[in-house]
């Protein structure tokens, strides 16, 4: 596999994975000084005759947006949104994921943490994870902050305060701990 | 998990064509600007938008517009400037607000949507950029809502590209090129159904999933990319520049396609901007109530 080094791996390019790495405990979000492997799972609708497409791309590669060099993992047909079919084609293929996050992937003989993505539209990430879609108390989902509130907000913010974060960390899942 | 900001250019674009329109309606109320700027960005970005997507201006013609966004801040300034009394002073500062939206987003734009690894000057250049793209737009134009697109621009793409390095690379468009690469094949594995012929196209891949050494010769570039400027004009009539080729010839059905198309467009986007604003007039008027 030929390994493209991405800026977050230039950074760190002395650094290496420590022999005795849990890639499992990471989640698919390994720490920065750790070179990784960036595999994004994308989902979209399109086509002639439409359908929905589960694509799975290694981005640290030359052209990772090439057909060529992107795996096509499911295509389920249909009209109209329907997310009960796609759920059950993700289901098939997160056991998958499971076991690339837990395991990682051999790259010149040595092992990698796998750093997983959600490409795709807005609205089939927020499906995938299980969001409403935006909405005043969290634009994306994975945002807590109101990070460019209207005037009217600002005002109220200034005068009553907020719950909600719109100073630290901007993900939910440093927000939640 | 980590999101990837995706999709923004071609929504922004669409919000900066459709931000003029509402100018006009906020000092005029007049519908026939939404398809002089059809027309305009026709004739001098030569994009028309697509009868998918919404019916916007997709890909490379969203790139096309913001190069001759000069036109179509021309064009507007035009219109505000032939207006007279109450409206003519309300909209002496949208002309050069929107001027400096497009200047803002037609650097954010290049960097967002470059299929390389930025620097960390144009990492930061690109979080001012967008930082200040958003918050002049919300301050000069004050019925515009932070959509989460420009959320995901203002709060999440600075953030993705320094730990990343690009965001183009991160793209969507290998997941898009799929679907006219499965139109193209699956017919070559045909079944009962489409899906059993889907089936069919996937568990093919599947078994020639190991590439072999004679395959990957074979995806391998073998020629090498042109010099800097070997294919550029040099000489005013040089037969490359587009003054000096002859128009091809269109067929009247596909000329009133793309009429139609474009009509519709216009139709959208005034009906929408009609609505924003009668929103933001009732809002501003409950307000002062």
């Amino acid at each position: 596999m030929a390994v493209r080094r991405t800026a977050a791996s230039h950074l760190s390019v002395r650094a290496r994975v420590p022999a005795d790495f849990e890639p499992g405990a990471w989640g698919g979000c390994p720490p920065q000084s750790v070179p990784d492997v960036h595999i994004s799972v994308g989902l979209d609708k399109g086509g002639d005759l439409a359908s929905v497409k589960l694509v799975v791309s290694l981005i640290n590669q030359d052209r990772p947006n090439n057909p060529s060099n992107t795996i096509l993992a499911a295509v389920c047909s249909c009209r109209q949104d329907q997310y009960p079919q796609v759920a059950a084609m993700m289901a098939i293929h997160s056991p998958r994921v499971d076991e690339i996050l837990a395991r990682g992937v051999d790259v010149r003989g040595e092992r990698r943490p796998v750093r997983l993505l959600l490409s795709g539209d807005f609205e089939s990430q927020c499906t995938v994870v299980g969001h409403k879609g935006p909405n005043a108390t969290m634009p994306s989902y994975q945002c807590k902050s109101t990070t460019a509130p209207s005037t009217t907000h600002a005002t109220l913010y200034e005068r009553y305060g907020t719950l909600q974060d719109v100073s630290g960390p901007s993900h939910m899942r440093d927000a939640d701990q | 998990m980590v999101p990837i900001p995706v999709h923004l250019t071609i929504g922004i674009n669409s919000r900066l064509l459709r931000l003029a329109v509402e100018v006009v309606v906020d000092c005029c109320g007049q519908a026939a600007f939404a398809y002089e700027l059809a027309e305009l960005l026709h004739a001098e970005a030569r994009v028309h938008p697509v009868p998918y997507h919404g019916g916007l201006f997709i890909g490379r013609d969203c790139h096309a517009i913001g190069e001759h966004s000069d036109a179509v801040c021309a064009a507007l300034e035009k219109k505000l400037s032939e207006l007279n009394g109450e409206s003519a002073e309300i909209s002496v500062h949208y002309s050069p607000a929107y001027k400096d939206a497009w200047c803002a987003w037609n650097r954010v734009r290049k960097v967002l949507n470059r299929a390389t690894i930025a620097t960390a000057a144009e990492a930061t250049a690109f979080r001012s950029d967008a930082a200040i793209f958003v918050a002049r737009l919300k301050h000069s134009f004050g019925w515009l809502n932070v959509s989460p697109k420009l959320h995901l621009l203002l709060a999440h793409a600075p953030d993705f590209l320094d730990e990343f390095g690009s965001i183009g690379l991160y793209g969507e468009q290998g997941l898009e090129a799929w679907h006219g690469r499965f139109g193209q094949t699956a017919p070559l594995y045909p079944g009962e159904t489409d899906l059993a012929s889907a089936a069919a196209l996937v568990r093919a891949m599947a078994l020639a999933g190991d590439a072999s050494l004679a395959g990957l010769d074979r995806l391998n570039p073998k020629r090498a990319s042109a010099a800097d400027g070997a294919h550029k004009a040099t000489k005013a009539g040089d037969k490359r520049l587009r003054a000096n080729k002859t128009a091809l010839p269109v067929c009247d059905e596909t000329r009133e396609k793309v009429q139609h198309e474009r009509e519709l467009w216009a139709d959208r986007v005034f009906a929408v901007s009609a609505q924003t604003m009668t929103t933001y007039e009732g809002r501003l008027g409950k307000q002062s109530d």
